[in-house]
């Protein structure tokens, strides 16, 4: 608890520059921090209403609390069904064929866990925000994950995290376990945003990496992907049987970038990821143009994302977890009461 | 409203202005902003960023900010001061001492174009100087006239009753004192005030590095005329008066006068004067008339100096006071008894302690003698053929019948006087010390002598005849009563006979249980005057005559109020000097240094300039904090995020 208001204090007083890709090396410091990402108690008891939509993919394990289409010898009872030749002797239910003189097989509920993977975006571009009062966009990031990761590991799910800057980098995990929420935490904040990659690259090579298929969090501002790039990324994870969930982190200075400058100002805006520079102004139709380019351009990816079954959630740096995200979640229908 | 400039150099500031317009000109790199997303943006028009250093000055709040800013800084820098700063903002911050010089001359009499009188003008003026009077002001009024006064204030109850003094003050009249209004005005200084000297007057006094406020024009309301002098003739047994008239008027004009006794007219004429000109017309005095009154029967700009009084009784209140010393009196007493309000007491020469004897006298008047040199009266004299006197004149001589030579006929005394023809008899040769004035003089075939003249014998001034009236035809002649006359207006002024001018005082003596004096003047207006008393011996009185003409009534008051004498004076306005409008003698009340003060700026800069600087600087301090409210707000769009703005 301590550390917890230690951490919110740490979070507070930081300034925007503080985001910029530091590292804390003092371990008690990085775990306030890291604990600074865990979701706060009123969260937690939220979380323990939701799991991951079970059925998304069929997964194996003993240990996990997701119901399976399996059935077989458990101690939890599902149904019966009718003997055949080739069946446990042992799960034939004698009380049963006593009654109806018929020979009864016990079916029993097998129990899986989840195979979860993060896969977050830790682009330049990710490393931004519009205003000093609002965390960088990876902030927001690490925070959904650490809350969804708590999610997933409070299940016995087993949880991956990987961070993808100009390539895709080592994977922390699997992770099984409540207990390890706190690692998983760690280990993002010591994931500096600093790179350039292309995230949809990146969830390619993360598939083929894999030798076995699971649900897909991409944390993400989706910056520099264009529609096409995004239905060819898609379009192979699906193939490779992976549950793809697209959570866009957006600033709202992103969406309205009207309190820039003044409107005659001219300056230059620079890219953070490539330091490419573009002279502009914020007179209204300039920014009017603007909103509309982007308008088209999130409506693509609106139109693949759906085509491609992969719900794709926008998340503002200034909404709360609480119930801001997890609302947008159950509306995806990616966790369930 | 006139704005100076304290230290005009402070313009050099202004450069400033063009520095800040060339810095706005000046194309300075565009702010640079992190932004992820430029995919979305449109290009901005080429044009702004052609010409790389230079560009048109963009209008901006913040160049106008910045130039109002060097603006009113440069303005403070030249240390502006304004005249009226009270005006502007509604209270002055420091106090001033205001102190008005009140033109009360016998000029302040004449009517202006609208029919008002100069000096209700004036007073008005006055009056909008005392609306200007807050909290801790003083204000001195001095009034400049022959008799000069002064009155002062320095709250809010003194103030009013300054008003109600100035409503009921009369005009003083006479020609302005110079030295009494200078120490008066001097006199009146408060220490740690700015000052404030505001000079009313119809033109008829200036000052300098002082606010004038004229009012009347000089030339204005047609003109005057006036009676300028009187004079009674006896002539035997008949008695007859010289009046002198002065024309002030653009053109010659013939000109009615009257003479009343009373209500009866006992004389009237017309006269000729051409413009600028003046002159004597005569008329004879009836036998028992007391007082007759000569007037102008004319419509111009000063009435009061239309007419002039003639009184002949004097009583023993006002009148004059001769001692004559002579042996065998003759013409000169009579001469002397026939002038207004001329009370003689005749001594034989032989008389001991004539000092003591004409103690109280206003003239002693010796004939055919000359007093002792160590019994000399204490008083005015007037000598008629005198003996040797040491220390004054010796006579060498006698010219048996000398000619009349040269006359100074620009002196009072000898105005209107003419020798021609006078058969002078044996006349003492005089041998004058060199400080002796000689009047008029004349020769015989070897030698020039002096005939009259004058000097000062113990600090007493006198005037000397060489000429004997019982042996010449002197005493026949019209010029003879005119001479003793105007000598003896000459040796103690106009209080003689109950007759006066504004502007002077009339001293006499009274009975030492008199503890006060009432004078009541022709308009009904009392004044009381307190006095100490004494034990049986006199005590002196001099009161002040304004100018309200007419008959003046003096009672004397013992302890208990009542009156135990009473006497009357007659006051003419007409008056030479201040009756000529058109040209008036301006009287200089600043050649004494009035209103300086050692080590101190000028009345002017000390009192009537206001720096306004330090406003300037708070607006230049207002506009740099708009500015910089201006340029915060300007610049929340480059607040710095990760990767944000970059110079």
């Amino acid at each position: 608890m301590k550390l917890t208001s230690l951490a919110r204090r740490l979070w507070v007083d930081r300034t925007g520059d503080a985001y910029a890709g530091d590292r804390v090396d003092d371990p008690q410091a990085r775990g306030a921090l890291a604990s600074g990402l865990l979701p706060d108690e009123a969260t937690i008891g939220r979380l323990r209403q939701f799991s991951f939509k079970h059925g998304l993919r069929p997964v194996d394990g003993l240990v996990g609390e997701h119901r399976s289409r399996r059935r077989g010898a458990a101690p939890e009872f599902s149904d019966y069904s009718p003997y055949t030749p080739g069946d446990d002797v042992r799960r034939i239910d004698w009380n049963a064929y006593a009654r109806f003189d018929t020979l009864y097989v016990r079916e029993s509920e097998i129990t899986t866990e989840l195979d979860v993977h993060f896969l977050v975006d830790l682009s330049a571009s990710m490393n931004w925000s519009g205003s000093p009062q609002r965390q960088p966009k990876v902030e927001m990031a690490r925070r959904v994950a650490t809350m969804l990761a708590w999610l997933a590991l409070s299940r016995s799910d087993r949880v991956t995290v990987t961070g993808v800057a100009d390539e895709l980098g080592e994977s922390f995990g699997p992770l099984q376990g409540r207990g390890m929420v706190v690692p998983f935490a760690m280990h993002l904040t010591d994931c500096a945003a600093d790179g350039s990659g292309l995230i949809t690259d990146a969830m390619q090579r993360y598939a083929r990496r894999r030798s076995r298929s699971g649900l897909l969090l991409v944390l993400t501002d989706l910056i520099g992907v264009t529609a096409a790039e995004l239905d060819r990324s898609l379009s192979t994870l699906a193939n490779e049987r992976w549950q793809v969930v697209l959570m866009q982190v957006e600033d709202p200075t992103e969406i309205d970038p009207a309190t820039l400058s003044a409107p005659q100002d001219v300056f230059e805006l620079e890219d953070p990821e490539s330091g490419m520079r573009q002279r502009v102004n914020l007179h209204p139709d300039i920014v009017r143009r603007y909103r509309e380019g982007r308008e088209n351009w999130l409506y693509e990816l609106d139109v693949v994302a759906r085509r491609r079954s992969a719900p794709l959630i926008r998340v503002a740096t200034d909404a709360r977890l609480d119930p801001d995200v997890l609302l947008a979640l159950e509306r995806a229908h990616v966790i369930v009461s | 409203m006139t704005l100076a400039w304290m230290f005009p150099l402070g313009a050099l500031g202004l450069l400033a202005l063009g520095a800040i317009v060339v810095l706005h000109m000046r194309h300075r790199m565009p702010g640079i902003v992190s932004f992820p997303q430029l995919a979305f943006w449109p290009r901005v028009p080429s044009e702004s960023r052609e010409s790389p250093r230079w560009r048109k000055p963009p209008i901006s709040l913040l160049l106008l900010l910045q130039l109002l800013a060097a603006l009113a800084l440069s303005l403070a820098l030249m240390r502006p001061a304004m005249p009226d700063v009270a005006g502007l903002i509604g209270q002055r911050a420091d106090a001033v001492q205001h102190v008005i010089v009140l033109d009360g001359s016998t000029s302040m009499l004449a009517r202006t174009d609208d029919g008002r009188q100069r000096w209700d003008v004036a007073r008005e003026e006055v009056a909008t100087v005392l609306d200007s009077w807050q909290q801790g002001d003083g204000v001195t009024i001095v009034v400049a006239s022959g008799n000069p006064t002064w009155k002062r204030a320095v709250d809010g109850a003194t103030v009013d009753d300054l008003r109600e003094w100035l409503a009921d003050l009369p005009v003083p009249g006479g020609s302005p004192d110079q030295q009494t209004v200078s120490s008066l005005v001097d006199g009146s200084l408060l220490p740690d005030l700015a000052l404030n000297i505001t000079l009313v007057t119809d033109g008829g006094t200036t000052m300098s590095e002082v606010d004038v406020v004229l009012v009347g024009e000089a030339t204005a309301s047609g003109g005057n005329v006036a009676i300028v002098d009187t004079a009674v003739v006896s002539d035997g047994g008949d008695r007859s008066i010289r009046a002198t008239v002065l024309h002030d008027r653009p053109a010659t004009e013939t000109l009615p006068w009257v003479v009343r006794a009373g209500d009866a007219d006992i004389a009237t004429g017309t006269i000729t004067l051409a413009s600028g000109e003046s002159d004597t017309f005569a008329f004879g005095v009836p036998d028992g008339v007391e007082q007759v009154t000569v007037s102008m029967v004319v419509d111009d700009a000063l009435p009061e100096d239309d007419a002039a009084g003639v009184s002949f009784t004097g009583d023993t209140l006002t009148g004059l006071s001769v001692v004559l010393v002579s042996d065998l009196p003759g013409a000169v007493q009579r001469v002397l008894e026939v002038l207004p309000g001329v009370q003689v007491e005749v001594y034989p020469s032989t008389t001991p302690g004539i000092r003591e004897i004409a103690a109280g006298a206003d003239l002693v008047v010796y004939d055919g003698s000359a007093p002792s040199p160590d019994d000399v009266p204490n008083a005015p004299m007037l000598l008629v053929q005198p003996s040797d006197l040491e220390n004054a004149w010796q006579i060498r001589g006698v010219a048996p019948n000398p000619e009349v030579g040269d006359i100074r006929l620009d002196d009072a005394i000898m105005r209107d006087v003419s020798l021609e023809g006078v058969l002078f008899g044996e006349t003492p040769i005089y041998v004058l010390p060199s400080e002796a004035e000689v009047l008029a003089s004349g020769s015989d075939d070897v030698t020039t002598l002096p005939l009259i003249w004058r000097g000062t014998i113990s600090d007493q001034p006198y005037v000397a005849f060489a000429i004997d009236p019982a042996r010449s035809n002197f005493a026949d002649r019209v010029s003879f009563p005119v001479l003793i006359a105007q000598t003896v207006d000459a040796l103690v002024g106009e209080t003689a006979g109950g007759r006066t001018i504004p502007g002077e005082t009339m001293t006499f003596d009274v009975p030492g249980d008199v503890l006060a004096v009432e004078m009541v003047d022709p308009d009904g207006r009392r004044t009381v005057i307190a006095l100490p008393g004494t034990d049986g011996g006199a005590q002196q009185v001099t009161l002040p005559v304004s100018a309200v003409p007419g008959q003046w009534t003096i009672g004397l008051l013992d302890a208990s109020g009542f009156q135990v004498d009473s006497g009357a004076m007659t006051v003419n306005v007409g008056d030479r000097a201040e009756a000529t409008l058109s040209q008036p003698d301006v009287v200089d009340l600043s050649s004494t240094g009035v209103g300086s003060r050692p080590g101190e700026p000028s009345p002017t800069e000390s009192s009537a300039l206001v720096e306004i600087w330090p406003l300037l600087v708070l607006v230049g301090i207002a506009v740099i904090s708009l500015e910089w409210w201006a340029w915060l707000a300007r610049s929340v769009g480059f607040r710095r995020a990760p990767g944000g703005t970059r110079p």
